[in-house]
């Protein structure tokens, strides 16, 4: 049974989107329940649990306190990791974007007369697809912590990481992506165990991802991209080309 | 000689001079004008979701101005989030103010390839950390292996002088880091700052 937490400091709003909500699992009989609305984050903070993979929908406007959206938003993060958060916005005062990016948010929901609860029920429809994928299909992931944020990277998208130039700092690289986090090769070597392999001083390469490699030039190809191969690097390239069956 | 007249007007776009304290109420007071002037002039054309007003260094603030001014003449759409205060960016605001000149000149170009040009910012104060990301959609394709030579540009040789430059720049600062990422069409560059608690 998955939970749904609401957090608005307008009666009327929360009344609305409960409704809507309630109203939609009930006919497409979705195994959700509004777990608990609450007018304030401090309120919603007493009811959650951690690590519940539930389901958020957070006034973006709300201030009680120290408390904001963003910063509700934040702390539901940390609690529950995986849940899923929704915001609840008028048309013109989201900085969408920022919630987005750095905070994972999945999507929002207008409160518009009219709007809301149809609104509301469309993106209930789109979080119970998204649940349902992730437990069919449950994604390996890596998180890669900056400052207070961690995003979220599928451990099948890493071709691999590379030493930054930067002290104390790695690369990873997708096929559409190069990001920079604090971090170390040898620390990622222990975390990753086997579906990566450690080619050279600066380069740790996913094993599935590599699709040729070139002993004499000492160079490896990893998901269409180069990385250097060191002489320690091919002797684990042999061990682990020797274990495969 | 060309990565420097880059580098300089993008300057002269911010305050150029070192002044004195009267000077410096001056030039206050003079930024305040100038951005109500382009608050009323451009403000149509830039969809900014939070005030530019919660810019509060004044390098990165008449630098966004002047440089989303500039975009919205050439017809590209910007938006720009800024939610909370930024009341200092954790490293030389020259620096800064530069990094940002080079990523928004070479997003606005890449932008005018395309049908919808379009760059949008998001700065996010947290706390001792400053997050900087623009975006743009671009044309073509990226190599990620060319990205950071000197002279690349998906328009051909000589062009897009600046992304060196600013990897210059981040290098020299130990607590900045970028990253990049190019999926789905969107190009996005990310300058993360964390400055001293």
């Amino acid at each position: 049974m998955i939970q749904l937490y609401l957090c608005d400091d307008e009666e009327a709003v929360l009344h609305q989107i409960r409704t809507a909500l309630e109203w939609k699992i009930f006919v497409e009989n979705y195994d959700m329940q509004v777990a608990c609305a609450a007018a304030t984050a401090r309120e919603l903070l007493g009811a959650v649990r951690d690590g519940s993979r539930s389901v958020y929908f957070l006034d973006v406007d709300l201030k009680d306190g120290e408390w904001d959206g963003f910063k509700l938003g934040r702390e539901l993060r940390r609690r529950d990791p995986h849940g899923t958060l929704v915001y609840i916005t008028s048309y013109g005062d989201l900085a969408w974007k920022t919630f987005q990016y750095h905070l994972e948010a999945f999507d929002y929901i207008v409160k518009e007369p009219e709007q809301t609860g149809p609104s509301a029920a469309r993106c209930l429809e789109a979080v119970h697809t998204r649940l349902l994928d992730e437990r069919r299909d449950p994604a390996e992931v890596f998180s890669l912590r900056s400052g207070d944020e961690t995003r979220h990277v599928p451990l099948s998208d890493i071709l691999f990481f590379e030493t930054a130039p930067k002290a104390h700092h790695v690369f990873l690289h997708t096929a559409d992506s190069r990001l920079d986090f604090v971090g170390s090769l040898n620390e990622l070597e222990r975390e990753l165990g086997g579906r990566f392999v450690r080619v050279h001083r600066a380069y740790l390469a996913a094993w599935d991802k590599i699709q040729s490699v070139d002993w004499k030039g000492s160079k490896v190809r990893v998901g269409g991209r180069e990385c250097l191969l060191s002489r320690a690097g091919k002797s684990e390239l042999k061990k682990k080309l020797g274990g495969e069956p | 000689m060309r990565s420097f007249r880059h580098d300089y007007k993008n300057l002269l776009a911010g305050l150029s001079e070192q002044a004195d304290e009267g000077e410096l109420d001056e030039l206050r007071a003079a930024l305040s004008e100038l951005d109500a002037g382009f608050d009323r002039r451009i403000g149509e054309k830039i969809r900014a979701s939070t005030q530019l007003g919660n810019v509060r260094v004044p390098q990165v603030r008449s630098l966004l101005l002047s440089k989303l001014a500039a975009m919205g003449e050439q017809g590209v759409d910007c938006r720009l989030e800024v939610l909370y205060p930024v009341e200092q960016v954790g490293m030389d605001a020259w620096d800064f103010a530069r990094c940002l000149g080079i990523l928004l000149d070479n997003a606005a170009e890449a932008a005018l390839e395309t049908d919808t040009p379009w760059v949008e910012v998001v700065l996010l104060a947290q706390g001792a950390r400053l997050s900087l990301r623009v975006s743009n959609p671009y044309a073509g394709t990226i190599d990620p292996d060319k990205i950071w030579t000197e002279g690349f540009s998906t328009k051909g040789e000589g062009r897009g002088l600046g992304l060196p430059g600013y990897q210059r720049i981040v290098a020299e600062h130990p607590n900045a880091a970028c990253s990049t990422e190019w999926a789905g069409g969107v190009f996005v560059q990310e300058l993360a700052v964390e400055g001293r608690p």
